[in-house]
């Protein structure tokens, strides 16, 4: 079967057996569609378009939304296939609706016109008119969204909202595509900030096909991204008309400035479309590839050309100023229009025109309003970026704005070529030598003088070239000229020299083009240092300057000699690049930075400012502010670790305060990194402090008249001779013999048993044990401590936050020991099999079960005290506490042991303190014990647990995408394990005692919140600056108050809306933490089940109970926090506000008593 | 023969360093280092190591008490520590052993990295053996590489 036959013959009779087949094969249309796609090739698919324009299956996807069906876009209708399918089939549809695409055609230059001269309400006529010929597009969309955005009419806006809301109908996916598209003018000022951060949102949160159609569709075009085409067609072909014929472009246009893409696709549709339509990215491209050469070559537009090229700035100014409004519209006038302007005067311009081309000025001068400007042009840019003049604008702004290697400065300059209606010399650049010659040949006999053609003509060859034409230049037009022409005849030192005098000149855009080649000439002159300073001293006068320059060419040759360097060029030219370019050199700028300070033979850099001597004071600055920082510096040796590198940099910001350099900005950066310093401090104070007894109510007036008494007892009674008595015996022998062997640190592992003690011995075993007890069980005793700041939420939270983060754990179902599958793995393990899947539900649901109670025994089993002493160790039922690791229990033998260290005339005080250090070292035994249980036992049990896990799921899902990502999940949560654990460990080292003077309130709320894991909105009334010794109880007290709303509120801590409000008035501090709970059905029924807490709320039996414990005993801790450790009068108020809220709130009447009494007037 | 290990995590570096010994001999000189700085200064310090066994995503000091997390992490602390071997003109031979199968959520895969490293720093890269602990795929290809070059 031949497919060049007559389309007439075809429908008339069945000569297309194939077709015929495939809608036969079935009544089901998507069946017939994708066997249609997967049988016929891609030019059988584009001959087909015709013959089934009208089939019931087939008319949607060719007529393409004539009917305004939004709610239709993107609904599958055509099925994917490889790329070349969908262009041919794309071009089969254009075809078809030729007619169609040429009204387009037409409206289209239409709008552009309009919207340049501001007749934006004909312009949204235009658009309804497109509308009702060719059908809704989300290009129309784009632009009419924008234009009702940039005139302002937000009741419009509205509208226009709702109406499409309501077109999308059910299809939530073209709703929001089509709210982003009509919401593309925004604010300049927040323009870029916005779109950087939605495009780092999208990238962040899709993949795949769905990233690729965001990225085309959504985000502000980057013509150096690349993007899959296929997978962009294969979503675009079920859009519109309009959406379709656009797509074709951009693919064209991409495909040819991009290397590696399918040659005869573009050829194909090129050759179509170079038939049916006249289109700018068409025929240029149907010319780049030696498909036509059919060029018009306009004497008014060579007239322009040639103006600007013999530097006749001030009569392009004047033309344009003097055209009509639908006169002198191309892209090309307005950029040479703006470059002319840098030079004389401005024209005087109104409406877009006139915005367009200021902005267009403040860019190519690199001013003061550049950021503005060139915010202004991008919005404008995204807003039409349907529209190729907004195109060709975007592409201009991509050359001025970044920093360009050659690669990508050819496809800027080539996209630019293509977008173009000009037919001027410069589409030589894209076309072959055959098509050049024809192009130079036609171009010649069109306008035999053109200026502009004869140097693209002699460009080579202008250095050694003489000719009338070029006595008509303007001097510094013509050096750099001949300059140019030097450097691509690599003729080098005569290029240099013009280029020299050149870079200095008053012209602005000659001035920053020449000093850019004169850049390239040093570099391949293997000057690099010379290139180094011609490129840092001009940025330094403005940074902006960047932009004009290679900086990867620069930062090559700077990374050549940064090894031997000790020039300060180096650091400083890589610094610019990673300032405004990218991150590519910023491992080279650690390494030049490291060897600027070596082979100058300083540490650090403020160690001898003699090495600056040779510099400009502007250079060192900018060294010191921007080389100079933190990620810099983070490599460097002599800065041993992060506070060494934020005390280095905090010197440095207070040297240029000191210098009146950037002043404002630097003393916030030495605020914050002194901050951060304290609140590293604060940290590890508090990570210091969570094991602790207050030790002094052994020697407070007030509390230690229990233990003299018995003191006193022991040394009336010591002064007794006891050498008879048989226990005095035995304990003594015993005792020599572990001293001569120097066991005495072991006296603790000896029990002596059934050893009566005379009246001396259990006087001191007595005042050991009270002593012990209060250390180990008092209000402000070990336990107490271990229970607030390590057992009550730290710990689980701390070592169960690495397989949350990972969605590892599974949640249990309420009232239930069985747990709620893992939606989130199971749905990337999905296999077709319903048992295997049961399986790793299983699996997920054991690894939860084990992991926590290994946390449980952790917490609830090890991290335990007993003091089992000997009188009573038969009689307890020891398995509760068999495997707690704080082991404080008191034998005989070692109360002894004891007693024979205190000397016989020691006092109350000294005999105490011996008691006290022989406690810490009984506490430091099991605190090795800990750390030790928990860095070999527990890292092993839990890694092992995570292990097991894995190789089950792997067994049974075999390899797959979804077992590939478990892998990388488990290895990141092992590796969070591990760091956390090392947290944890640290934990257990005994308190240092308080390093921070005193510090500001927000410091220990947000180490509470670091604490906790959890969002909390905070609103302060003012700062409170307290004293340092309160910095872990009120870390304490909000940590109690934070993991009480977490746990408490049955809600997952991103729906908790956690609030802390802090005021005083009159004297009363007032602490608010509020929280959203999962809804209860009677407010009232709810609070009276929180009595309990409320009358027991410092009663002092019951507070003593619940202290030590941990399960609703937050608000005993709160007690005692506020009222027996920080001495606080309060009154406290708590319970549901809402059926779906809850409140504590804290009256404080001595707050004053906490702070720093620098700040005691707050 | 001597090696030097750049790997934070606790559990792969232990198999790591068993099987190193499994197929080397005991003998086998192994030196541990838990972040890219360690690492980067030990490599500095002591340039005779026969090879570097290097991870991907490090930290940048060595977790302790005054680092709790390590400082900021890094996820292609292999990369930089390369780069900085080729700045420092070291050409320790270097394999990366990595858990992770893609960087930067799937936009870079290890075939990616294989590219890119080779391409950079042939002077010493050698290989990129992508770390399962449930499976011994990766024993094959780093017993492989280690043997191989021997």
């Amino acid at each position: 079967m031949q497919w060049g036959i007559k389309m007439a013959k075809m429908r008339t009779s069945n000569k297309y057996p194939k077709i015929s087949g495939i809608l036969y094969s079935s009544n089901d249309g998507p069946k017939v569609k994708a066997k249609l796609f997967r049988d016929l090739n891609a030019y059988e698919l584009y001959k087909s378009v015709d013959y089934l324009k009208d089939h019931r299956f087939f008319r949607d996807s060719i007529r393409l939304n004539k009917n305004n069906a939004l709610h239709k876009m993107y609904g599958v209708s055509c099925p994917r296939s490889s790329l070349e399918k969908s262009v041919y089939w794309a071009i089969g549809v254009i075809e078809v609706n030729k007619d169609l695409i040429s009204a387009f055609l037409l409206k289209q230059d239409r709008i552009i016109s309009q919207i340049l001269n501001g007749d934006y309400f004909e312009c949204l006529e235009t658009i309804d008119e497109l509308d009702r010929v060719v059908g809704i597009s989300a290009w129309a969309i784009t632009i009419r969204g924008s234009i009702l955005s940039l005139i302002g009419d937000f009741d419009a806006k509205v509208e226009y909202a709702r109406h499409l809301d309501e077109l999308s109908g059910e299809n939530t996916f073209i709703s929001s595509i089509a709210k982003h598209i009509s919401s593309r003018y925004v604010d300049v000022d927040v323009f870029l900030p916005n779109a950087r951060s939605f495009k780092s949102q999208i990238t962040r949160s899709f993949d795949g096909a769905l990233l690729n159609l965001l990225l085309y569709k959504l985000t502000v075009k980057d013509y150096l991204q690349p993007l899959d085409y296929e997978s962009i067609f294969n979503d675009e072909k079920n859009t519109s008309l309009i959406d379709l014929f656009e797509c074709v472009l951009n693919y064209l246009a991409f495909s040819t400035c991009n290397v590696g893409h399918d040659d005869s696709s573009r050829v194909f549709a090129v050759t179509k479309l170079n038939k049916l339509f006249r289109h700018p990215i068409i025929s240029n491209i149907a010319s780049m590839l030696g498909l036509s050469c059919d060029w018009e070559f306009m004497a008014s537009e060579y007239s322009f050309i040639d103006l600007y090229t013999e530097g006749r700035y001030e009569d392009i100014c004047r033309l344009f100023e003097q055209a009509a409004p639908n006169e002198l519209l191309d892209f090309q006038y307005f950029e040479i229009v703006a470059k002319s302007a840098t030079r004389v005067s401005s024209p005087r311009l109104s409406g877009l025109r006139g915005k367009v081309v200021g902005s267009l000025i403040d860019i190519l001068e690199k001013n003061s309003k550049y950021n503005n400007s060139l915010s202004f042009l991008l919005c404008l840019c995204h807003s039409f970026q349907p529209l190729k003049w907004f195109c060709e604008l975007n592409l201009f702004l991509e050359r001025e704005r970044k920093s360009l290697n050659d690669s990508e400065c050819l496809k800027i300059r080539n996209l630019s070529i293509i977008y173009s209606t000009f037919n001027s010399p410069r589409k030589l650049y894209i076309l072959d030598q055959t098509t050049s010659n024809i192009f130079i040949e036609k171009c010649s006999e069109a306008i035999p003088d053109s200026l502009a053609l004869f140097l693209f003509t002699h460009k080579e060859q202008l250095h050694n070239t003489s000719s009338e034409h070029l006595t008509k230049i303007e001097h510094n037009r013509l050096s750099k000229y001949i300059g140019k022409s030097l450097l691509e005849a690599e003729e080098y030192q005569s290029a240099i020299r013009i280029l020299e005098t050149l870079a200095s000149c008053d012209d602005t855009l000659i001035c920053f083009e020449a000093s850019s080649m004169l850049v390239e000439a040093y570099i391949k002159t293997g000057k690099a240092l010379n290139a180094l300073i011609q490129f840092v001293d001009k940025c330094l006068v403005n940074h902006s300057f960047v932009y004009n320059y290679d900086t990867s060419a620069i930062c090559d040759i700077a990374k050549t000699i940064a090894k031997e360097s000790t020039s300060i060029y180096v650091p400083v030219a890589i610094s610019l690049h990673s300032r405004y370019i990218d991150d590519k050199y910023d491992s080279v700028l650690r390494f030049s930075f490291e060897m600027f300070l070596l082979n100058n033979k300083v540490e650090l850099p403020l160690d001898d400012l003699s090495i600056y001597t040779n510099y400009t004071e502007n250079i060192v600055n900018y060294f010191l502010e921007h080389a100079c920082i933190p990620d810099v510096m983070k490599l460097y040796f002599n800065l041993p670790n992060t506070r060494a590198i934020d005390d280095c940099r905090i010197s440095i910001c207070n040297y240029l305060v000191s210098k009146n350099i950037s002043k404002e900005h630097l003393i916030q950066e030495v605020k914050d990194r002194a901050r951060k310093i304290v609140i590293g401090a604060a940290y590890k104070q508090i990570e210091k402090s969570r094991i602790y007894s207050d030790t002094s109510i052994f020697y407070n007036e007030g509390s230690r008249n229990k233990y003299i008494q018995l003191f006193d007892k022991y040394c009336t009674l010591a002064s007794a001779n006891y050498e008879a008595y048989e226990d005095e015996k035995s304990l003594s022998e015993i005792y020599t013999l572990f001293k001569d062997k120097d066991l005495l640190s072991q006296a603790h592992t000896l029990f002596i048993l059934k050893l009566p003690l005379n009246e001396k011995n259990s006087t001191f075993l007595t005042l050991l044990q009270r002593i012990r007890d209060d250390f180990a069980y008092g209000d402000k005793g070990f336990n107490y401590y271990l229970s607030t700041r390590i057992r009550h939420g730290h710990l689980p939270t701390t070592l169960r936050k690495c397989v949350l983060d990972e969605q590892l754990v599974t949640k249990k179902i309420a009232n239930s020991n069985n747990f709620k599958p893992n939606e989130y793995w199971l749905g990337k393990l999905w296999i077709y099999d319903d048992k295997v899947m049961d399986k790793i539900h299983k699996a997920f649901s054991e690894f939860t079960l084990k992991y926590e109670e290994e946390i449980e025994t952790i917490n609830d089993k090890w991290l335990q005290i007993t003091s089992l002493d000997q009188s009573i160790i038969n009689l307890s039922d020891t398995k509760s506490k068999s495997e707690a690791i704080f082991d404080f229990s008191i034998g005989n033998f070692e109360s002894y042991a004891l007693q024979r260290k205190v000397p016989p005339t020691s006092n109350y005080a000294e005999c105490v303190k011996l008691i006290i250090d022989w406690l810490w070292q009984r506490t430091d035994i099991s605190l090795h014990k800990a750390r030790e249980k928990l860095s070999v036992t527990a890292r092993q049990r839990l890694l092992d647990l995570m292990h097991s896990l894995q190789k089950e799921v792997f067994l049974l899902s075999g390899e797959s995408q979804g077992a590939t990502d478990l892998n990388d999940a488990i290895g990141r949560a092992r590796a969070a394990l591990n760091t956390n654990l090392e947290q944890v460990i640290s934990w257990f080292t005994r308190s240092e005692g308080s390093v921070v003077a005193h510090y500001d309130i927000d410091i220990a709320i947000e180490i509470a919140i670091r604490s906790a894991f959890v969002k909390v909105g905070i609103v302060k009334d003012k700062s409170y600056n307290l004293d340092g010794s309160t910095l872990s109880y009120i870390v304490d007290l909000l940590y109690i108050l934070f993991e009480n709303a977490i746990s408490k509120s049955h809600l997952p801590k991103d729906f908790l809306e956690l609030t802390l409000k802090l005021s005083s008035e009159q004297n009363v501090v007032k602490v608010v933490v509020t929280n959203k709970c999962l809804e209860v059905s009677d407010i009232n029924i709810a609070n009276t089940q929180l009595e309990y807490y409320r009358t027991s709320y410092g009663n002092t039996d019951l507070h003593r109970k619940n202290i030590q414990g941990e399960g609703g005993t937050g608000f005993f801790k709160i007690y005692n926090i506020l009222k027996n450790l920080l001495g606080l009068e309060h009154s406290i108020q708590f319970g549901y506000i809402t059926n779906n809220s809850f409140q504590v709130e804290i009256n404080i009447t001595n707050f004053e008593k906490v702070l720093n009494y620098e700040d005691i007037n707050c | 023969m001597k090696i030097l290990i750049v790997e934070d995590d606790y559990d792969k570096k232990k198999i790591v360093t068993n099987y190193i010994h499994e197929i080397c001999g005991i003998g086998t000189e192994i030196t541990e280092r838990e972040s890219l700085r360690s690492g980067l200064m030990e490599l500095i310090k002591n340039n005779d190591y026969d090879y570097v066994i290097l991870d991907m995503s490090l930290p940048n000091f060595d977790i302790n008490e005054d680092e709790p997390g390590g400082g900021t992490p890094e996820s292609f602390a292999g990369r930089e520590f390369m780069e900085q071997m080729n700045l420092r003109e070291l050409t320790c031979p270097v394999i990366i052993l990595t858990q992770y199968s893609s960087f930067e959520r799937g936009s870079v895969s290890l075939e990616d990295l294989r590219n890119e490293f080779s391409f950079n720093y042939s002077k010493f890269y050698i290989g990129l053996v992508y770390y399962n602990a449930v499976t011994d795929n990766w024993k094959n290809e780093l017993a492989e590489i280690l043997l191989s070059e021997n």
